[in-house]
């Protein structure tokens, strides 16, 4: 493998994590979910993720909108009545991570990170947003792909978009 | 409170809202009382787990906070 791609991926990676990990916890979760990882992408200096979600209308304020509206109606569902619910899912941060030696991920955010990973690798790319886009968009069931319908963006859409911004690398 | 909802999705989508407030208030909750002075002990006996997972659980973010904790209690 050329080293400076595997620096690069790297930098990526640690950048990826790193900030995935902070927004869960500023949003008041210890692990990771899908969600997190996505917005993370948006925030990489490639831009391609913010390119690919920016196609279909979304940006990242929109998407922490509307992961907010999916668990104050997770709550309304469960029971919890509508105003209650609303206080309940302001975001309650956690502070940064007690010991900082391993990334944290949860199951959704370890499959999305890791698919991204095998598609940037077989397709001989440095690893980029739209990578992480990409694996995102199949994602079928879970947070994240309800937070997408809420935002009336189609999962197929979405990886077309992913794929025309890989496609000019 | 609520029927399960009958398509799967919601009903675990309500799962998923109820646990994260569940840890919240356990979080909180847990931050209480050590701040009243419980020991870890006493805090893994209330939540009915063991005094290590009560530990690994909280006790890094309690430190994180200054919270003085005795460990190993």
């Amino acid at each position: 493998m050329n080293p400076m791609k595997m620096l690069d991926d790297m930098r990526t990676i640690k950048q990826l994590l790193t900030d995935a990990e902070r927004i869960a916890r500023e949003l008041g979760e210890e692990e990771p979910g899908a969600e997190h990882l996505l917005l993370s992408a948006i925030g990489l200096p490639d831009g391609s993720a913010g390119g690919a979600l920016g196609t279909l209308g979304v940006d990242g304020e929109r998407l922490r909108a509307a992961l907010r509206e999916e668990q104050a109606d997770a709550l309304v569902t469960a029971g919890v009545p509508r105003d209650t619910a609303e206080t309940l899912t302001e975001p309650a941060p956690l502070g940064p991570a007690g010991t900082p030696l391993l990334y944290a991920a949860g199951p959704s955010a370890r499959e999305v990170f890791q698919e991204a990973g095998k598609l940037a690798r077989s397709a001989k790319q440095r690893l980029v947003g739209a990578h992480v886009v990409l694996a995102a968009a199949e994602l079928e069931r879970g947070t994240l792909p309800r937070v997408l319908d809420r935002l009336g963006v189609d999962r197929g859409r979405l990886a077309d978009a992913a794929r025309a911004e890989l496609a000019v690398r | 409170m609520a029927t399960t909802p009958e398509d799967p999705a919601a009903a675990i989508a309500a799962v998923i809202g109820l646990r994260r407030l569940a840890d919240r208030m356990e979080r909180e909750a847990v931050e209480r009382a050590v701040d009243e002075g419980w020991t870890w002990q006493q805090i893994a006996l209330a939540l009915g787990v063991t005094r290590q997972a009560a530990h690994k659980r909280h006790a890094a973010r309690l430190r994180g906070r200054g919270r003085r904790m005795e460990d190993g209690r």
